[in-house]
């Protein structure tokens, strides 16, 4: 059964690395169970600068 | 998971300690547990949430009154506490939480069994220990309160059962994120609108160009100007020497010249006065200003020096030195003064030298003093010195002025006679050249126009231009949040996608699971499905004509077995955004409380399937004789939870129940307490 829910790791799409990449950030404020917003939407939104950024530089 | 005991004390309405030991049997998984409505059934589904999470159900009255009040009124320093002993993947834990009367929070303690036996406290463990074996989202489902249970089997459930849906599959994580990646997109589209700028820029550039191409006319204009004022200049020139050569005209004519000569040069010096007033405006206007300022920090400096406060009588390294001068006296450290005299630490003459430290100034703050008083005398000398100064240039431009008319009527003056002057050629002469002074002088006014025309064409240019470059680099800005608003919206849409995928896939097995549990106990055809806006459709008989109560509730256990059947066969998932399953007891609140006679039996038959270990609780008429048939080879403990009463039965009737052959007493009276306690019942060697 576990086969049937989508598994991230298997998705090699660009979307999908980010959003790996992003799952993780929410990810560590879950295990040390933070929840600041403002923190997390910081740190999704350097992670999606610093994603657009090396797409331009490319 | 698998619950081995729970030990409640003063919880609620169980007074002291009572203990229950769920059945670990795998045959016979159910812990039947009766008691009438209102004794603790729904308590006792509350104490585990409560001792796990610290946490009740909904609709569980004063949640905050947690200590058993008969408790309070005995010893009113009486704490409530549950206790929990369970198995999670082979090793084995003991929860406790417990909250005294005057906290508004509860202590949890956890440990963890050894091999050995012997207790390890998990003392960083914590709630979040609890939520990573069952998460409190997913206990919900399987410490049930059955009492809603009709809520999954109504036709209006889409929103309970798309919260089921999600919450059995652990998607709390994966909400969170989809919502913060919303806000990221919003706070993109905000920077979006603050970097864009209205302004067409091209028709800004148009304007520039229009701009340079009338530049460049009026540049050409003006170069035609001034080729006329030199040749006015010329022609006038020309006849103002022709005026001088004419015997009529010679004298007047280089009177006027030298007149002519004297206006310019005393113009030229009013210029020149007039810069200077500028000028010594500019740097002796503060002494006038500061005058009254500088007068009182005059006044004031005077005063320190008077009372010989500044300069201050001590010098700080004088006194500095005279503590740090040491001398050896009969074998001793001594501080030696410049007069001979020595002196120890601590002793009068030390004690009045350090005083003096105090009042002596730092040489530094002497030395600004200095500059500061010396700065004021400078700025007094120059507020005497300043008004004659201006004074002079004053008179000058006066003076100037007065030279200035005076050569401006002499002029005039010739002018005149020249105009009436008996000689015709004269006269002709003059008109010509005033003549050509009028175009000199028109010619002088067009440059002046021409230039302020073209100045000002080019400060709109260079604004316009400036206008561009930003709205550019706005733009450039705007597109790069573009960018990156639309890469949230892509990787939004993308988890938005493998949710919809991931619960599609969970809706598809749930309803299977449920049409494979249903056809098991209903007689009937019936088909279950589930839309993807989560409602839940029952057909029977091909047909949905609304569902009777019974029908509601076997829908709901159907569900709720079908959630827990689900947890399980994802016990080991290992997505990366959604929480794994888990296994664990299902505890029933009243789970026949509404069916149909008829389905009773075969919803008792399947119950034991529903999980592994099954807690049962039922209330005297739904723990009947063609209930229990089906379940009771699958009982491995039960316990039946008695009303306890300190008054006397009077004429109230008995309130028993027959188990096992044996009868029970459900109420019991003159009691040492009002209240509720767990009586254990011998199972039969039938069973």
């Amino acid at each position: 059964m576990a086969d049937s829910i989508i598994d991230l790791d298997e998705l090699n799409d660009e979307i999908s690395l980010h959003l790996r990449e992003i799952m993780k950030i929410e990810q560590r404020f879950t295990i040390e169970n933070r929840s600041y917003e403002t923190e997390r939407l910081e740190k999704i939104q350097n992670y999606i600068d610093k994603a657009v950024k090396i797409d331009a530089d490319l | 998971m698998q619950i081995y005991s729970i030990e409640m004390k003063n919880f609620r309405c169980f007074f002291g300690t009572q203990r229950i030991d769920f059945s670990t049997d795998a045959e016979k998984n159910i812990t039947l547990i009766h008691a009438q409505n209102g004794v603790g059934k729904t308590t006792l589904l509350n104490s585990i949430l409560w001792c796990f999470y610290e946490k009740v159900s909904k609709g569980f009255e004063k949640p905050n009154n947690i200590i058993n009040e008969e408790a309070l009124k005995k010893n009113k320093f009486a704490s409530a506490s549950v206790q929990i002993s369970f198995e999670h993947k082979g090793k084995q834990y003991d929860v406790f939480r417990s909250i005294r009367p005057d906290s508004r929070t509860s202590d949890l303690k956890i440990q963890m069994i050894e091999d050995d036996g012997n207790m390890r406290p998990l003392p960083e463990a914590g709630a979040k220990f609890m939520e990573s074996i069952i998460p409190y989202d997913m206990a919900r489902y399987f410490f049930f309160d059955g009492e809603n249970a009709t809520a999954f089997g109504s036709t209006e459930n889409k929103d309970e059962v798309s919260e089921a849906v999600k919450n059995i599959l652990g998607c709390h994580l994966l909400d969170r994120t989809l919502d913060d990646l919303q806000k990221v997109e919003k706070v993109y589209n905000r920077q979006i609108a603050t970097n864009t700028v209205n302004l067409d820029t091209q028709k800004a550039s148009n304007e520039i160009t229009s701009n340079e191409s009338e530049i460049l006319d009026l540049e050409e204009k003006l170069v035609q100007n001034r080729k006329n004022l030199q040749y006015a200049k010329e022609e006038e020139q020309k006849k103002a020497k022709e005026l001088q050569s004419l015997k009529a005209s010679a004298e007047l004519a280089k009177r006027r010249s030298e007149y002519e000569y004297d206006l310019y040069r005393h113009k030229r010096k009013l210029e020149e006065l007039k810069s200077s007033e500028t000028e010594w405006i500019e740097e002796n206007g503060i002494s006038l200003v500061a005058k009254g300022i500088s007068d009182m920090a005059f006044d004031f400096l005077e005063d320190l020096r008077k009372k010989g406060t500044i300069p201050s009588p001590y010098n700080e390294t004088f006194v500095k030195d005279l503590l740090e001068h040491f001398v050896e006296r009969d074998g001793k450290r001594v501080h030696e003064c410049i007069c001979g005299r020595t002196f120890e630490d601590g002793d009068e003459a030390f004690r009045h030298i350090l005083s003096l430290k105090e009042l002596a100034t730092p040489l530094e703050l002497e030395h600004n003093l200095t500059k500061v008083k010396s700065r004021i005398d400078a700025l007094k000398r120059e507020a005497v010195r300043a008004p004659q100064a201006l004074k002079r240039i004053e008179n000058d431009i006066l003076e100037k002025n007065e030279e200035i008319k005076k050569c401006e009527r002499e002029i005039e003056e010739i002018g005149k006679q020249l105009k009436d002057n008996p000689e015709e050629r004269v006269k002709q002469l003059e008109a010509a050249r005033n003549e050509w002074l009028s175009k000199r002088d028109e010619c002088v006014r067009n440059d002046a126009n021409l230039n302020n025309k073209i100045n000002r064409l080019k400060e709109d240019n260079a604004s316009l231009q400036q206008k561009i470059d930003s709205a550019e680099r706005s733009t450039l800005k705007s597109k790069l949040f573009m960018k990156k608003r639309d890469l949230t919206r892509l990787i939004y849409n993308k988890l938005k996608d493998l949710s919809n995928e991931d619960q599609k896939t969970a809706i598809k097995v749930i309803s299977h699971k449920i049409n494979e549990i249903l056809q098991g106990i209903m007689r009937k055809n019936v088909k279950v499905s589930i839309s993807s806006d989560f409602k839940i459709d029952m057909a029977i008989d091909g047909t949905d004509l609304g569902r009777s109560n019974g029908e509601k509730q076997l829908l709901s256990l159907a569900f709720i077995s079908a959630l827990v059947w689900f947890a399980k066969i994802r016990e080991n998932a290992t997505s990366q955004y959604l929480l794994p399953g888990t296994i664990a007891p299902l505890v029933l609140d009243s789970p026949f409380g509404q069916l149909d006679d008829s389905y009773k039996p075969q919803t008792a038959n399947f119950i034991p399937e529903m999980a592994s270990q099954v807690v049962l609780l039922v209330s005297g008429s739904q723990g009947d004789a063609s209930v229990m048939r089906y379940i009771e080879k699958h009982v491995g403990a039960e316990y039946i939870l008695v009303r306890e009463n300190t008054g006397e039965r009077g004429s109230k009737p008995v309130d028993e129940i027959k188990i096992n052959g044996e009868i029970y007493e459900q109420t019991r009276y003159n009691s040492n307490f009002n209240g509720t306690s767990v009586e254990e019942i011998t199972l039969g060697e039938t069973l």
